[in-house]
């Protein structure tokens, strides 16, 4: 029975590898507002390009962040009902002829190409003016819950380097719930 | 740019299979290693306990180990340093560098380029808008050698554009405004991606005398589609390269363990094999020792099957539920029954109410003895015949004692016994001939004397005297017979046989009794082919005599005695019979009608059949008493013919 449990125990961990650098990505600077329609949210992923990542992009691989919010209703010290989920992705992609980096944001629809690295991995980290929810699907004087999670998506590799997922995802990140409370 | 290399990918089904086989292939491997381990403890314990055959086995897995291990590691280290070379080289820093200077030469290109479209824009601009601002467009486009030249007012509005005839029309598209508004703010360009090729675009603002500007420049220099390519495809290799180079040392990493994995697949599946094969060797030898074992169970059970055959005693085996197992050749024969529709069959469905009276106080009585055999001489009744048999019943057991069935033996006693009565009836015959004759003689000689002396001297009582002196003397006669018949009877003379024909000595004996017997109706049946026989004449005359005497007796002077013979050629056998039409003989009477001194006649000495079937008997014949049709009594003689 000891030996069963080694092994199963020894499977599992090959089969399903821990995030190396999940404890340094972590969502930062989280404000909540609104405008005249929605609710609005600024957030960034700080510790995300570990330099494995970095080095990924550079060579042409491209790889996309997916950022993960949900906003939940609060009683109390409990969660109540799910208010609204999204998922929204970032992604970028380095074209080594003319030099520069496209980055494309799901939530704005738009291409920005640049040649400076930083301004690159700056617009991949940050969502900015994010809007969440219809400010009439919420209540004055309520309070909720905002939980946001960043992860890398899996890197989509050329052939044949995609049959080295298995190796590959052990340079995945996973930030934690970040959960900011406020009351509308 | 494409986009859809920029789109987020799901999961990959490939990677999920490469994950699934490998962890199937680790799963199997693990598997593979629990059972060779757990095989290599038990062949350490066999050979500590000192199993017979565990040395052999030892050395036949040792064997198999280390011919599979050597050329397996032999095989895993070149596949591995060929394999590492391989990838060491690919991932040479010549070949990173010849790769990295390619991409430089294309790099400059556009750089050259981009900062050529942007010089020349800037130096157009600095002139302002001229008058003639057609013919200066086409000037300066031709003077600087680019694909087209564009002045736009600042509203975003063109006003003059040259495009150079090397460029196939329509492939140059006109700035949109957003770009003529963003270039107000400062020169820029752009690298934009064409339907064939691409085109470097700089872009510049036209100042006016205040300094305030008036309008934008933009400068094109076209590239073509198969420049592009050429340098898409040293971009594509140095990208491949990088991620290759990346992706280093899991590519390694996996080859690594594809080939740990093969050899140790190899390694542990010989060793398996090896345990594999001990056991089919195992497995052969205790195959053999079944049928080693089997045969001589065969011939164990032939050889009982021939014993039981050969016994003289009818031997019927039944298993515990009652069935019966085993019936031999003597039971058969005792019992006059057929094996084939008994056996397996129970013996309360086959056996009579009586029988199974019989054989449940037998069982009741064994029961009772607390012993394991129980014997008993027993009368049993079988088809009009009644045997007198020694029945030995013993019950099977094994070594725990538990009840397996039981073993019944019959030893038909009916001969011997009849043999015993006839010895015994011929010694009291004898003696009572030896003791009754001798003083016979001078009973009847003193009568005779008494009869002669003093008959006539008695006067009144001699008519009395006379009568008794002749009684006795009348008696003393019979006495004589019957004392003669038990000489006869004890002193049975031994046979004399010579050629004979049967059918004259029947003919004879009816002839005694034809005259004698006028109410009675003597039918004859005489077949002529019987062939000579080797009789006794007298004996047998005297058989028939008896015979007949015993069958006009049973008609009582008023009935009909039938004499036949008849030859059976295929049997080779005389057959004479007897027949009456009489009260016939009882059923418990038919056993007992060859023993001495017992008659169903009346004033008969019970002598008569018995030295009919002793004569019969000495003449290796066969006696049978049966019941006639309609009534009556039949007696059959058979004697062979030789």
């Amino acid at each position: 029975m000891q030996r069963l449990t080694a092994i199963i125990l020894l499977v599992s961990l090959i089969s399903s590898p821990t995030p190396a650098f999940s404890e340094q990505a972590r969502i930062k600077n989280t404000l909540i507002t609104n405008d005249k329609k929605d609710l609005t949210i600024y957030f960034y992923v700080d510790g995300s390009f570990i330099p494995k990542i970095e080095e990924a992009i550079q060579s042409g691989i491209p790889t996309t962040f997916i950022f993960r919010i949900q906003l939940y209703n609060k009683t109390g010290d409990t969660l109540g009902p799910q208010i609204k989920s999204r998922k929204i992705s970032h992604t970028i992609k380095y074209d080594a002829l003319r030099k520069d980096y496209t980055i494309i944001a799901s939530e704005k629809k738009e291409t920005v190409v640049t040649q400076d690295f930083k301004k690159a991995k700056e617009l991949m980290a940050r969502v900015d003016a994010f809007p969440l929810v219809h400010l009439d699907n919420l209540q004055k004087d309520t309070q909720y819950s905002l939980q946001i999670k960043a992860e890398l998506d899996t890197i989509k590799l050329p052939p044949p380097l995609n049959y080295l997922f298995f190796f590959a995802s052990y340079w995945d990140f996973e930030t934690e719930w970040e959960t900011v409370e406020f009351t509308y | 740019m494409n986009s859809d290399a920029l789109n987020p990918k799901s999961e990959g089904s490939s990677s999920t299979l490469l994950i699934s086989f490998l962890n199937l292939n680790i799963l199997f491997l693990l598997i593979l290693m629990v059972l060779v381990m757990r095989n290599v403890t038990k062949l350490v314990l066999e050979r500590k306990r000192g199993v017979l055959g565990a040395r052999l086995k030892t050395k036949l897995v040792t064997a198999f180990v280390a011919f599979s291990f050597v050329p397996t590691v032999i095989l895993f280290i070149l596949a591995w340093g060929s394999v590492s070379s391989t990838m060491n080289k690919w991932f040479s820093l010549q070949i990173e560098k010849s790769l990295e200077e390619s991409l430089n030469v294309a790099q400059i290109y556009y750089q050259t380029s981009s900062e050529e479209v942007l010089h020349f824009a800037r130096t157009v601009a600095s002139g302002g808008i001229p008058g003639n601002i057609r013919n200066a467009a086409r000037q300066k486009q031709r003077e600087y050698k680019v694909s087209a030249l564009w002045y736009f007012s600042r509203s975003g509005k063109e006003l003059a554009a040259s495009i150079s005839n090397d460029i196939p029309a329509g492939i140059l598209t006109r700035p949109d405004k957003d770009a003529i508004k963003k270039a107000l703010k400062g020169e820029y360009y752009t690298v934009d991606t064409l339907k064939k090729g691409e085109v470097v675009r700089g872009l510049s603002p036209v100042r006016g005398r205040d300094s305030n500007i008036i309008g934008v420049v933009v400068v094109d220099h076209y590239i073509p589609k198969r420049l592009v390519k050429r340098m898409r495809e040293i971009s594509n290799s140095f990208e491949e390269f990088k991620q290759h180079q990346l992706f280093k040392t899991p590519i390694k990493l996996s080859y690594f363990l594809l080939f740990a994995m093969v050899a140790l697949l190899i390694i542990f599946s010989a060793t398996w094999f090896s345990f594999f094969n001990s056991m089919t060797a195992d497995l052969k030898a205790g195959k053999a020792g079944l049928e080693e074992a089997n045969r001589d169970l065969e011939s164990r059970r032939q050889y009982i099957e021939i014993i039981l055959g050969s016994v003289a005693a009818g031997v019927v085996s039944l298993d515990k539920t009652g069935k019966i197992t085993t019936v031999n050749h003597s039971a058969e024969q005792l019992l006059e029954i057929d094996t084939s529709r008994f056996i397996g069959r129970n013996y309360r469905e086959i056996l009579s109410q009586e029988q199974l009276y019989l054989m449940k106080g037998l069982i009741r009585e064994l029961n009772a003895s607390h012993e394991d055999t129980l014997q008993k001489e027993i009368q049993l009744k079988l088809k009009g015949k009644t045997l007198t048999v020694m029945v030995s019943i013993t019950t099977l057991k094994d070594d725990k004692g538990n009840y397996l069935g039981m073993v019944i033996v019959f030893d038909d006693l009916t001969q011997l016994i009849k043999a015993q009565r006839m010895a015994a009836w011929r010694e009291v015959a004898r003696r009572i001939a030896h003791e009754i004759k001798n003083p016979l003689t001078p009973i009847q000689l003193s009568a005779e004397r008494l009869q002669k002396r003093f008959g006539d001297k008695i006067g009144d009582g001699s008519e009395v005297f006379q009568e008794c002196t002749r009684t006795i003397v009348k008696q003393v006669e019979e006495l004589k017979v019957l004392v003669n018949e038990f000489s006869n009877f004890a002193r049975m003379p031994a046979a004399n046989p010579s050629p004979n024909d049967i059918n004259e000595i029947a003919r004879e004996a009816i002839f005694l009794f034809k005259e004698a017997h006028k109410g009675v109706t003597f039918q004859t049946e005489l077949d002529n082919r019987i062939p000579g026989l080797n009789l006794d004449r007298d004996q047998i005359k005297r058989a028939l005599i008896n015979l007949i005497d015993n069958a006009v007796a049973a008609v009582r002077e008023n009935g009909e005695v039938r004499i036949k013979t008849f030859y059976d050629d295929d049997l080779r056998l005389a057959r004479i019979e007897v027949a009456d039409n009489g009260s016939g003989i009882l059923l418990e009477d038919k056993g007992r009608l060859f023993e001495p001194y017992f008659s169903t006649k009346k004033g008969g000495t019970g002598l008569g059949l018995v030295i009919v079937n002793t004569i019969v008997s000495d003449h290796n014949g066969y006696i049978r008493v049966l019941d006639n049709e309609p009534k009556g009594t039949r007696i059959v003689i058979e004697l062979p013919v030789k």
